[in-house]
Order: C-alpha cells, then sequence, then structure tokens
C-alpha cells in the first residue's frame, strides 16, 4: 500500500491518497467541524465508452450505447433486496450518475459511516443482473429518456453536440435512445461490468466527518483485488470540422434558447485541466459578466441572465461553448463570433485578465472546498485527471496572459456549430 | 441551540440574526422582504431585478459586476419566490471568507456596503429608474413567467397549484401575470420599491465563517433613514378541500405525460404530517418509489412532497399516456395502505432514518442553515432547533402516521397529457 499526505499552504489543509493493494485508489479528506460525510466510488467508465479492449480480447469490442448508465440503475439492484433498502437501514442518502466518462455511486451520511462504507463497497462490486430485473428496467430508463426528450435545455445541448461531432459518441444521449437501450442484455453487461468496474480503473474518495483509519480498515476488509487487465478504449476518429453549421428544433419553451460550440481537438490528460483554466478565463474575460460586450448584449435584450460561456470537456472531448435564452440566436452568435474576433486583434485588457483570475481563485476555494460533497467529487475528478484537488489552485494561479491569448488565437471561430430551440406554438 | 436566540429588532419590523461556523470558508448576507401574496406580486417582482444590476456609486452593470469580480466572485444574487401565502423578495450577497483574500481585503464589509448601496442608493434618473432597465426587467420577467413551460415537471406542478388553491392568495405566481407586468409604470415601479423598503417585513439573515461584527449595525443605520410603515405579517391560510375534486388534463405535443395530484389536510402538527409523507413518496424505500416505479415500472419518478404552511401533500409523476389512469390508481391505493396500516415497523424506522440524515446534515451548508433559520422565523410554531426537530421526528408513532394520512382529502388531479405518438397508445 502506498500512501502519500497532500497538503495545501494556501488553505492550510490535507487529504490522504493511497494506492491500495487491490488496485484502487482511495483518497481520505476529513474535515473539521463537518456533521456528514460523502463518499463517492466511481470508475472510469462513461457513456463515451463503447469501443474497448482488455488484454484477454484479440480485438476491440462496440457495444450499443447507454451501457454505461443502464449499468449503473442495475447495480442498486442486490441479489436479495435493493440497495436502497439496505442504505434505509442507516439512514444514509445514496444514489448514482452516469457522465460521459465516468460513472459514480455515492452517499451522504450524519452517522452510521462504516456500515454505509460497506454497503457502498459491496453493493459495487456485487453484480447481479438476471433476464427479468433486465426487461423491468426498460419500461424506468425509457422514462428516463422521454422526459429528456420534452426538456429544450437538454435537447439544445445534445443537438448541438451533435452538430459538432460526426462519430464521437459525446454526440449520443448519455442514456442512450429507446431502441439502443432494447438491445442490451445479461451478457454485455457483465461483459461491460468485467471491463470497467476493474479497482484499477477505479477511485474511491471521501469527504467531511469520518474516522480515516476505520475507513481504511474497512477498504482493507472489503476490497476484492483486481488484476490490471490492461484496458484500452478508442474514441472514432473524428474530422477537425463540425458536422453542422446549425440544427434546430422546435420545443415547448418562452424563448429560443442556443448553444454555440467552438470544435476543437482534445488535449491530453494532463493537458486538460491546464486548458479547461486557460479558455474559461479567456472566455470570461471576453464575454463574462464584466465585459463591455456583456453589458452591450444584456442592455440591448439581446441576452439575459441566463448567458453563459464556458467549457465542456472530457476524456476525448474539449469544447468551449457559448449558450443560454435569446429572442434572436443567430443575432447573438453573430455578436459572439465578432467580439471574439476583434479581440484576437485588439487583445483582451490585461487589468480584465487579472481580474478573472481572481474572481477564478475565488469560484475555486468557495466553490469546493466549503461543502463536504463538493470535496468529494472534486477529488474524484482530479484523480481521473491525474492530478491532486489542490493542483486546481496552483494551475489557475499559474496561467498567464499571453496563454489566455494564445488560446483566442488558436480558437477557429468559424469551426462552430449552433444549435437553437425554437418556441413551439400552443 | 435555535439559531434564533440570535434573532433581534434593528428596525421596526426588520430582524437581523447571524449563524457563525468557522468551518465554512465564505458568508452570506441574505436580505429577504416579505409580504403577502397580492396584485403587488408583478411589481415586487421587477424592483430585485432592477437594484441588483447596479447603485448609485456603481452606475452600470459593468461597473458593478467588475468590483465584485475583484471581490473574488462575489455575487449579488436576487431571488424572488412563492410559498403559501407568501411573496420573498431577497437580494444576497455571497461573499469569500477574509481570511482567504490574497491581499488583506475586508470582503464582507466591502460586499455588504455594495449590497446596502443596491438597496438604499439604486441608480435613478430623475427621482426614478431608468425607463430602459425597467422597460428590461419587465421583458425579462415576462420571459421568466413564460419559461415555466421549459420545465414541464414543474409547469404541471404550478399548474396543479394554481388549481389547488384557486381563490386564495397562494394562487398567486410568484411574478404575477404578464399583463400585470406589461402595466408597470415607472411610477408604480418607484411606489413598488418604497413599500418594499419601508412596509414589508424584513428578515436579514448571515451565515458563514464571520462573526458578522458591524453587519448588523451597517443595515441598522441605512434602515434609520427610512420612515418604517410596517404593513404587518398575516398568519398564511390552511387551504380547506374543494367540495369536489377538481380535474384538469391540458393536452400538449410532448413525450411524456405527467401526473400531479394534491390532497389537504387540517393537520397542523408538522412532524406527523413529514413522516407520513416521506414514507409515502419522500425516499427510495418509499411506498410510491418501491410499486410505482419498481414493481411496476411505470415511470421514471415518482414522489411526494409536504406543503405544510397550507396544509397540502402532493404527488408527481412522468408516465406514458396509456398509463395514466393505473398510475393515478396506484397513487391512491399506496395511500390506502397506509390509512389501513398496511406498512411495518421497519418502514417507520427507515423514514424516520432518512428524515433525521436530513435534518443533521441542514448545518453542513450555509445556504442549509440560512432556509432552516427563515422556517422557523415564520412558522414559529413549529420552531425547533435540528435537535429538537429530531426529537420530535422519533416521538411519531404508527397511529400518527396513519391518522395523518386518513387526514388527507383529494382536492385537485391536473395531468398534462402528451399528445399521441404511437409509443403512448
Amino acid at each position: 500500500m502506498n500512501k502519500e499526505i497532500i497538503t495545501s499552504a494556501r488553505l492550510g489543509e490535507s487529504y490522504t491518497r493511497i494506492k491500495h493493494d487491490s488496485g484502487l485508489t482511495i483518497c481520505l479528506y476529513p474535515m473539521k467541524g463537518y456533521s456528514s460525510a460523502f463518499a463517492i466510488f466511481g470508475t472510469r467508465y462513461g457513456s463515451v465508452d463503447t469501443t474497448f479492449k482488455t488484454n484477454d480480447d484479440a480485438d476491440f469490442v462496440t457495444v450499443p450505447e447507454g451501457i454505461a448508465h443502464y449499468l449503473e440503475h442495475k447495480l442498486f439492484e442486490g441479489e436479495e433486496c435493493n440497495v436502497f433498502e439496505r442504505f434505509a437501514e442507516t439512514g444514509a442518502y445514496s444514489n448514482a450518475s452516469t457522465s460521459f466518462d465516468t460513472t459514480a455511486y455515492h452517499f451522504s451520511c450524519a452517522d452510521h459511516f462504516g456500515e454505509n462504507l460497506r454497503i457502498l463497497l459491496d453493493f459495487v462490486q456485487e453484480p447481479y443482473f438476471t433476464d427479468e430485473n433486465i426487461q423491468k428496467e426498460q419500461g424506468i430508463i425509457a422514462q428516463e429518456i422521454k422526459m429528456y426528450l420534452d426538456d429544450p435545455g437538454w435537447r439544445v445541448f445534445f443537438n448541438g453536440l451533435g452538430a459538432v461531432y460526426h462519430n464521437n459518441p459525446v454526440r449520443i444521449d448519455i442514456a442512450g435512445t429507446v431502441e439502443s437501450i432494447a438491445q442490451i442484455n445479461k451478457d454485455l453487461l457483465y461483459r461491460c461490468y468485467n471491463t470497467f468496474y476493474n479497482l484499477n480503473n477505479m477511485t474511491l474518495t471521501i469527504a467531511g466527518n469520518f474516522d480515516p483509519d476505520e475507513a481504511l480498515k474497512i477498504c482493507d476488509e472489503r476490497l476484492r483485488p483486481s488484476k490490471d487487465m490492461g484496458l484500452k478504449t478508442i474514441v472514432p476518429d473524428e474530422p477537425p470540422q463540425i458536422k453542422e453549421k446549425r440544427v434546430s428544433e422546435k420545443l415547448y419553451c418562452a424563448i429560443p434558447l442556443f448553444q454555440l460550440g467552438f470544435k476543437m481537438p482534445s488535449f491530453s490528460r494532463c493537458d486538460t485541466v491546464k486548458n479547461f483554466f486557460i479558455y474559461s478565463i479567456m472566455l470570461d474575460s471576453a464575454l463574462g459578466s464584466f465585459s463591455p460586450f456583456y453589458s452591450r448584449l444584456y442592455d440591448s435584450g439581446l441576452i439575459n441572465d441566463t448567458f453563459s460561456a464556458g467549457v465542456f470537456k472530457g476524456r476525448g472531448f474539449f469544447l468551449p461553448i457559448v449558450s443560454g435564452d435569446s429572442r434572436d440566436p443567430d443575432k447573438t452568435a453573430e455578436e459572439v463570433i465578432k467580439e471574439l474576433n476583434r479581440l484576437k486583434n485588439d487583445g483582451i485588457p490585461k487589468a480584465d485578465f487579472e481580474t478573472d483570475k481572481k474572481a477564478f481563485y475565488g469560484s475555486v476555494v468557495g466553490g469546493i472546498f466549503n461543502n463536504v460533497g463538493a470535496v468529494a467529487r472534486s477529488l474524484m475528478n482530479a484523480d481521473f485527471n491525474g492530478i491532486n484537488i489542490y493542483d486546481n489552485l496552483e494551475i489557475a494561479a499559474d496561467v498567464t496572459y499571453d496563454d489566455v491569448m494564445q488560446a483566442l488565437t488558436d480558437l477557429d471561430t468559424e469551426n462552430s456549430s449552433l444549435s437553437v430551440i425554437e418556441p413551439l406554438e400552443r | 441551540m435555535s439559531a434564533l436566540n440570535n434573532r433581534r429588532s434593528i428596525a421596526e419590523d426588520v430582524y437581523f440574526t447571524s449563524v457563525t461556523d468557522k468551518k465554512f470558508k465564505v458568508n452570506k448576507v441574505n436580505v429577504i422582504f416579505i409580504s403577502k401574496l397580492s396584485e403587488n406580486a408583478a411589481v415586487n417582482a421587477v424592483i430585485p431585478r432592477i437594484i441588483s444590476k447596479c447603485n448609485e456609486k456603481f452606475d452600470t452593470m459593468a461597473k458593478l459586476n467588475r468590483r465584485l469580480a475583484e471581490l473574488y466572485e462575489t455575487s449579488i444574487n436576487w431571488s424572488v419566490r412563492a410559498d403559501a401565502d407568501y411573496q420573498f423578495c431577497e437580494l444576497s450577497a455571497s461573499v469569500l471568507a477574509d481570511k482567504f483574500a490574497l491581499d488583506g481585503e475586508q470582503i464582507l464589509k466591502e460586499a455588504t456596503k455594495i449590497l446596502i448601496d443596491c438597496i438604499f442608493h439604486p441608480y435613478l434618473e430623475n427621482g426614478a429608474f431608468p425607463a430602459q432597465s425597467l422597460e428590461l426587467e419587465k421583458q425579462n420577467q415576462i420571459d421568466d413567467n413564460d419559461a415555466e413551460i421549459n420545465d414541464m415537471t414543474h409547469y404541471a406542478y404550478l399548474k396543479g397549484y394554481e388549481e389547488a388553491f384557486r381563490g386564495e392568495p397562494a394562487e398567486i405566481r410568484w411574478g404575477g401575470t404578464n399583463e400585470q407586468v406589461s402595466a408597470i409604470t415607472s411610477e408604480d415601479a418607484m411606489n413598488a420599491y418604497r413599500r418594499i423598503i419601508s412596509e414589508m417585513r424584513t428578515e436579514i439573515i448571515c451565515v458563514g465563517e464571520s462573526d458578522f461584527d458591524g453587519i448588523a449595525e451597517m443595515f441598522a443605520e441605512a434602515f434609520s433613514g427610512i420612515e418604517r410603515r410596517p404593513m404587518g405579517l398575516p398568519k398564511a391560510s390552511v387551504s380547506t378541500p374543494k367540495k369536489e375534486v377538481s380535474r384538469t388534463i391540458e393536452n400538449l405535443d410532448i413525450e411524456q405525460s405527467k401526473l400531479v395530484m394534491f390532497f389537504k389536510t387540517p393537520i397542523r402538527d408538522k412532524y406527523k404530517l413529514l413522516v407520513m409523507q416521506m414514507l409515502y413518496g419522500g425516499t427510495e424505500t418509499s411506498k410510491l418509489f418501491l410499486n410505482v416505479r419498481e414493481n411496476m415500472s411505470l415511470c421514471y419518478f415518482c414522489f411526494s412532497r409536504l406543503g405544510f404552511a397550507k396544509g397540502f401533500v402532493s404527488t408527481e409523476c412522468g408516465v406514458d399516456r396509456k398509463n395514466l389512469e393505473q398510475t393515478e390508481k396506484e397513487c391512491l391505493n399506496q395511500l390506502s395502505d397506509i390509512v389501513k396500516g398496511d406498512f411495518t415497523d421497519d418502514d417507520i424506522m427507515h423514514t424516520k432514518l432518512d428524515i433525521t440524515n436530513n435534518l443533521l446534515t441542514v448545518r453542513d451548508t450555509v445556504g442549509g442553515i440560512a432556509s432552516h433559520t427563515l422556517l422557523c422565523i415564520l412558522f414559529p410554531e413549529n420552531a425547533f432547533s435540528i435537535e429538537e426537530a429530531v426529537e420530535e421526528v422519533n416521538s411519531v408513532t404508527r397511529e400518527d402516521i396513519i391518522e395523518a394520512a386518513g387526514s388527507l382529502t383529494l382536492d385537485t388531479v391536473f395531468v398534462l397529457s402528451s399528445k399521441g405518438g404511437a409509443e403512448n397508445e
């Protein structure tokens, strides 16, 4: 077992990162004064991981979309009872989520921490799939998919991804489609489970009110050593150019919703976080709430409080996005592109860049380190990105004005897709 | 200890409460103006939008936002909401704790000063809000009213709520009607602004790492320049059930239908109702979750909620149109089972453990503490410290749960129906 204490001089805090003999990475972050503990057991497996191989496979295999999310639902079903019933014995709140590149199971509790950790470690390591319980879940997941089909915020996002990407599976809804989930069976679920739920591909993070020694003892008892299977995933080749310039759909909404995505290549694992901060600071300096651009468009009624600019990133994708509600999405997109092109020539004011860095520091300290759930999630994300949680502060602090201007120069404003949801008449 | 021990009057019908907890790395100052929902809801809702954008000193949104960003991403936020018979108009400042300032700035005091300036020294032109700002925020309010339909689940709930409380103040939406918003004049807006700061019950609730020394005094000084004429805050009225169940169906071209039901109760013991409601549909082991979702696979979500102030329990679910009738029947069956006592002692224990866990984690977020404090202020008959609330929950008996479930009368059924499509037939 390899133990490392990671410390932040800025915050005066530290946590322990352990490479457990079972293969699992464990991050333990006790937080003084908190009543609750938050634990997450996650795997680097999300909706984009549809093509993969291990040392046991001769070649890559491709599976139907939606299996990562389907697995998330089914792991809550044990042989004797469902997992919620086991957590009900302790009062803990538990849930799970599937993203594009991770699946994570968590609980939050103010008491019975040890018992809850045992339940979490057990159920994630004990799949129980039958033809019957798989069939039953199809109706529930189909309703989840349909719920999102009526959601304009969800649709403008996925339609936008579909316009940017030709082949990258990030363009498909995390839950798959009603058609793709109909192809999912017991064998496929076990195949994907055995591939991705290998402890070498997973991380356990715990933050808040708990005893680290007790947590580690329980891990020693419950974790079942995994052999590293040499897991490899691939993202299908993706042309550098966008797929479609503009896509639209009609749904019930007050005024049109838009999303403008700027296609660019993804970064390597170690460069993703740094570039996330660089591009985020660049977009905020250029289009954020104190920029002349924002005031001009807000005062003209073209945008409202929903306007935002940020970076959507993950394994195999990195996409600067500008989105919001607008009476005239095309005009808004045109203004955004015009402003970014202007700043490429004129430069972002240096004072704005410095102000934004300060704002970023405040939002990271106040946003991450103030809440047990946020700390546990950020620990997991940091570990999956190959950094420690405090690196977020240091990397943001190290971003230079030249970095930001280079990012703006590299942004190809023409290689962008506009997704619009237009109001459906009632 | 209850936060209310720390509540004090700083002006007529203006109260200041602070909760210090050194574990936090942020501070939040909430200024909440509370009034009975009325025909003024629309104009009241527009004012926080306008005054949160700039003030006399920072006379444009860009200048204000720049200063806030310099203060480590301090945010001045507005929110307006309706709950029971009340409208809450809130302005707040969320700030990083001073000890994390890189250059020794006093972030909390500076942000509070800006917040106070927004509230008491708004940017005016010739004694009125700039016409352009007023018209812009009126339009934004209309768009927000219309945007209820962007979220079908919430939209269905609001439509059901409106039917359930027809003829009562609670029927009024947080932002009024679009017609009322459109009709707001410059004079209306200034009158509403003066009414908000001089007549409405005001609760200032500060939570965070700071001791908040001097913050109450800053607000007291600001209010000393205002001639207060409190309008008073009547108690929320408990709603009585209709003689006949109201049934409404709205057809829309959507993929998934929504079913919303409202039940009313005369019981005024919050914890009896809470334990019953959570056992019925408030947890992942509740009757609704285990039966309607897990056993029958009818829906992805099916849950209940308690509106204690108005005396209601609601259920909400999203289903295929062809299953609407079956789902309604099953939701009623599950309630009927509780009335018959068809639940185990383990069910009761699990529900109480769930509620206890929720209560104990309230103390771990600034927002949770602020919300709990406001609830205790508004409903003093149920105002308990977290520990006392846990005791109250644990004292609820099987008979109390049966009594609470038996007291529910179905009042309103609202269905948002998908128009069809092969998969729905």
